[in-house]
Formats: C-alpha cells, structure tokens, sequence
C-alpha cells in the first residue's frame, strides 16, 4: 500500500540527466501546488464563503493533475510551461476580482517568477517577470480608473494572514527548491568534472600501454619470424637437397612427397613474411622510394611469376595495358608489385575455374589504375567491408579451404594508402571479384611521393 | 683445373651442408666455417671467390666480416651473398653485399646464384 502510494508521489524518470531534475522538480511543484490550491479553496469556502473562488481553485486543482499526467508522459517542457502560465492567469485573474493590490494576492507573482525561472530557465524568468510587471501596472492602472470589482466577501485580517502565510512558506519551499537544484547541479558538474579527469588519465594510459603493447608485439613478431626462418630454412634445404636427387637416386613417389614437403614449407615462409610485413608496417618502420617504375616489365613479371600456379589449377592469366597509360611513372616500383602480386595471387587462390585478368590503365591526369579480375568465388556485400583487416578471411572455412593468414588484402590497402592511393572492391558472390587499386600518376621524379615516411598507425 | 674455393660461413650445421651442396653442385670447391673469430682469421688465409655470409655468427658478427672483406684489397674479386633469417638487417645491408638473400634459401636459387659467380660464367656478364 504504502509502495502504491510511493509510486503515485515518484517523479517519471528519463535518461537525460537535466530532463530528470526538470521533472523532478516540477512533480514535487504539482504536488505543493495541489496542495495550496485545495488549501486555498478550502480556507475560501470556510471563511468567505465564496462558491466562485472554491470554483477557481478546484479548476486549478484539476489543471494540476493533469500536468501531472502529462509530465508522466514525458512532455516536461510544456507542463512547466502551462503550469507558469496558468498561476500567472490565476494570480492575475484572482486579485483582479479580489480587490487587486488592495488584497495580499499580488504578491504571489514573486512565487511564479521563481517556479517558471526553475522550469524553463533563464528566459523564462525574463518572460514571467515582465508578464507579472504588466499584471501588477493593470492592477494599478484599474485601480486608479476605479474599474476593479468591490471584493465579494470583506477581506478579514485573519484571510489577510492566512494567504500572506501561505505565499510565504509557498515562495520559502519554492527557494529552498531552487537552491537544493541549484547546489544538485553543481555538484553533478563537478562529479562529471572528475570522472572527465579520471577517464583522460586512463585513456592516457591506455594509449600508451597500446603504443608500447603494438611496439611489444612487433619486436616479438620480428625476434618470433627470426626463429622461425632458420629452422625452416634447414628444412626446405636438407628436402631440396633429397628432391633434387642430390644424394643418389629417389623414386616417383618420393620426389613427389619430398615437393609436397618443399611447397608446405614455401607457404609458411610466405606467411612468415606476410606477418612481418604487416607488423612493419603498423610499427612504420616502411618507406615509400620513388623512381622510374617500367609497368610493361612488371606486367610481364607477374605473368611469368604467376603462370606455373595459374596453369596448375587450369585457369588463364591475362594482362593488359591500356592506351592512354604512359609505360613508365614515377613510383615505388616495390611497392606497386607487392600490391600486384598479393591480388593476383588471392585472384588465383580464389578462382576454381575461368580466368584472372590484370589491366593497368590511365584514370586522368591525376590517377592511374590497377584491375585484377577474377572468375573465383566472389565475396558477399557484408563481407566487403572487413575484408581489408588484417586477419580477415570470409570465415574459418576459406582459412581451411584456402590457406593464408589473411593479412594480404589489409597489406594491400596500407600500401596503397601509403602512397596516397585507394582500394575498391566490386564483387558478387558466385560470380568473381574485381580489386581497383587507384594511385597517384606521376610521369616526373620531381612531383614523385619520395622520402616519405610510413603513417604512424592511423 | 683446381675448383675456385667458396668460402660457407654459416653456424647452423644442417644450412651449412645445405650451402655446401649447393654450392658443390655449381662446382665450387667448399669450405666451411662455423664461427665469426675463425672465420675472420680465414679470410687472412685464403682468396675465396664466394663467401656465403650469415649474420648472426658465434664471436664476430656477419656485417663485421662483411666490412672485413669490403675493406681488404688481397678480396677486391670476393663476391659476397649474405644469407640470413633477420628480414630487418637483410634490408639494411642490402647493397653492401653482392645479394642478400632472406632465409629459408633455395637451394636451386643459390647453386644458380652461385653459377653466376663462377670464374668462367664472368665474361658473359
């Protein structure tokens, strides 16, 4: 019972912090508001007699209760709004009909400046204030003209007392309020000034754990791949070494099993190398050089590269120049391979049947392009958009199926970032992909990106 | 004919006789060295036409040998292939050696490397 009631009394709760104390205030302003009307009437009633003034104050009561139905609905804003405005109509209208300023009722104007100041702000004051002021100087004004209606029941000095008494408590509870929200609002913002504080120092912090956790992980990497390469490279050797019949003659079968072991090793190097590239790159320890890059003789040495894995699987590999685009720019020629043969080498990692084809060509004066086309697997639209993070494949069955740590097309787009370049991806699942790789075109050295360092991990 | 000499200084055992073969296959004579302080004492002893230099060596480190070698006019004709696993030193150095290759080597690639370097093979260059 006592929770019921409990409920009825609680102020709605929001998660805007100033719409709460709003709301807050203004459920506990209703419910004294309530209170005071019903006292008003009453004391109206027992002493004046007055079926009016008990009629006025009952409406107001009713009014009361529906803003506070409303401010239960989350309309905050406009129940202060009617709530102001309806005391200042009360007030104005009450001691106009009961003897303007010659009765104490004027004075509650004070009360409605403060309960309008606290509702709705500083404007609100301005507004209230200057509405009061207009009723006070209509009070005065009627007055003078002698307009004011003769109050319907004698003001007695005991009804004088009563409603000076209660305007008193009214405006001493409204203040009490005002301070208490006050001195509440304060003390949140400098709650939120210290937590602001403690939340810099510990992202502070954990900046710099992640600075030295990333240096960490690319010293381990480099010191791990280190390790890694001279046993493997005893292993490759000494399997060469048997492959290539280097100690007498094998069989068929064991110079294919010894190939298989040669391969099996070749592709951890690679992803030796693919890890160590990509943590170089993050520590940016990589550089951009510039110079004459012959494209035709790159083309030419990704087919002869490439071709022995594309035949294998029975796929053709193309590649092509467009007219427009100039055979030599200024480049880092490295770099532009490295993007070449990790595309082409997904191309055909992911391409069962059908073909790969590579095309570089001029964009405009200012770019020019790389389109490696495939016939493979294509690649899910949702899908497309995580593809370019490191150790992103499609999902744990393309890493069985496919092999790979999923770091090339993450190596990809940070090389062509690094020299001012893009990676586009069209794809439709079943159908192929093709990678659009756009760079900067520069046909002179002096406009070429030289000398430039790695981006220190953005 | 006496076979040109190339000089393996390598301190992992099964490389070492992985270069060997390697390098026995491009018909050098081989010599293998297993330690950075002897190896630098060797090098005041012989003229080998290769040397195939790891880095990380017991004693004197690989680039101090490489230094070595650039420095001493008796090697001006010393070829050097450095081998090694460390990706990071293999870029610095890249252009102080003949060829820097990053471990694990082939050894088709090496004996063919190699062969390049055979005394008869330097006309063609």
């Amino acid at each position: 019972m006592l929770e019921r009631i409990k409920q009825v009394f609680a102020p709605p709760i929001f998660d805007n912090e100033e719409k709460a104390r709003v709301a807050a205030l203004l459920n506990t302003m209703l419910f004294i508001v309530l209170a005071l009307v019903i006292a008003f009437a009453v004391i109206a009633l027992i002493t004046e007699h007055s079926i009016a003034r008990f009629a006025l104050d009952s409406t107001f009561a009713l009014l009361a209760v529906g803003l506070l139905l409303l401010l239960r609905r989350g309309r905050v804003q406009l129940a202060g709004f009617v709530l102001s405005f309806a005391l200042w109509a009360l007030v104005t209208v009450g001691t106009y009909l009961f003897g303007g300023l010659r009765a104490s009722g004027a004075s509650s104007y004070f009360g409605i400046v403060v309960i309008a100041g606290l509702l709705l702000g500083g404007k609100a004051t301005i507004i209230f204030g200057a509405l009061s002021f207009l009723g006070l100087t209509w009070m005065f004004l009627a007055d003078k003209w002698g307009i004011i209606p003769p109050p319907s029941a004698p003001v007695t000095v005991f009804t004088l007392w009563m409603e000076s008494a209660t305007i008193l408590v009214g405006v001493t509870g409204l203040l009490y309020l005002a301070a208490r929200s006050l001195e509440n609002a304060l003390a949140r913002a400098r709650r939120h000034e210290r937590e602001l504080v403690q939340k810099t120092a510990e992202v502070q912090q954990l900046a710099h754990t992640a600075v030295e956790t990333s240096e960490f992980k690319s010293r381990l990497i480099a010191r791990v791949s280190h390790e890694l390469r001279t046993p493997l490279a005893a292993i490759l050797g000494l399997t060469e070494m048997l492959h290539y019949a280097a100690y007498g003659p094998i069989s068929e079968e064991q110079r294919e099993l010894t190939l298989k072991i040669i391969r099996h090793a070749q592709h951890l190097e690679r992803i030796i190398s693919e890890l160590l590239e990509q943590s170089q790159f993050e520590s940016g320890i990589w550089h951009l050089t510039s110079g004459p890059c012959n494209l035709n003789a790159l083309l030419s040495g990704i087919e002869v590269s490439f071709a022995q894995l594309a035949q294998a699987k029975g796929l053709t590999l193309k590649t092509e120049m467009g007219k427009e685009m100039p055979q030599t720019v200024y480049s880092d020629c490295d770099k532009v391979q490295q993007i070449l043969s990790s595309l082409v080498s997904n191309a055909i990692k992911f391409t069962k049947t059908g073909s790969i084809k590579v095309r570089i060509d001029r964009f405009d004066d200012v770019y020019w392009t790389i389109k490696v086309s495939d016939t493979g697997i294509g690649i899910p639209g949702e899908a497309q958009t995580t593809l370019f993070e490191p150790f992103r494949q499609l999902d744990d069955s393309v890493t069985r199926e496919y092999g790979g740590f999923g770091l090339g097309l993450a190596l990809v787009k940070e090389l062509a970032s690094l020299m001012g370049g893009t990676v586009a991806l069209e794809s439709e699942a079943g159908k192929g992909s093709t990678f659009t790789v756009m760079l900067p075109l520069y046909l002179e050295k002096e406009k070429g990106p030289d000398g430039k360092t790695a981006g220190s991990g953005d | 004919m006496e076979k040109p000499l190339a000089l393996v200084i390598e301190d992992h055992e099964d490389l070492a006789i992985v270069f060997r073969k390697a390098l026995q296959l491009a018909n050098f004579a081989v010599e293998i060295v297993m330690d950075g302080a002897i190896a630098q004492q060797r090098l005041t002893e012989v003229v080998p036409v290769l040397v195939v230099l790891d880095l990380h060596l017991p004693n004197i480190p690989g680039e101090t040998l490489l230094r070595q070698i650039r420095s001493d006019t008796r090697l001006a004709t010393t070829r050097v292939m450095l081998a090694t696993a460390d990706s990071a030193l293999a870029t610095e150095l890249e252009g102080k050696a003949d060829v820097v290759l990053l471990k694990p080597v082939s050894i088709a690639q090496l004996s063919a490397l190699a062969a390049r370097f055979y005394p008869h093979a330097t006309k063609e260059e």
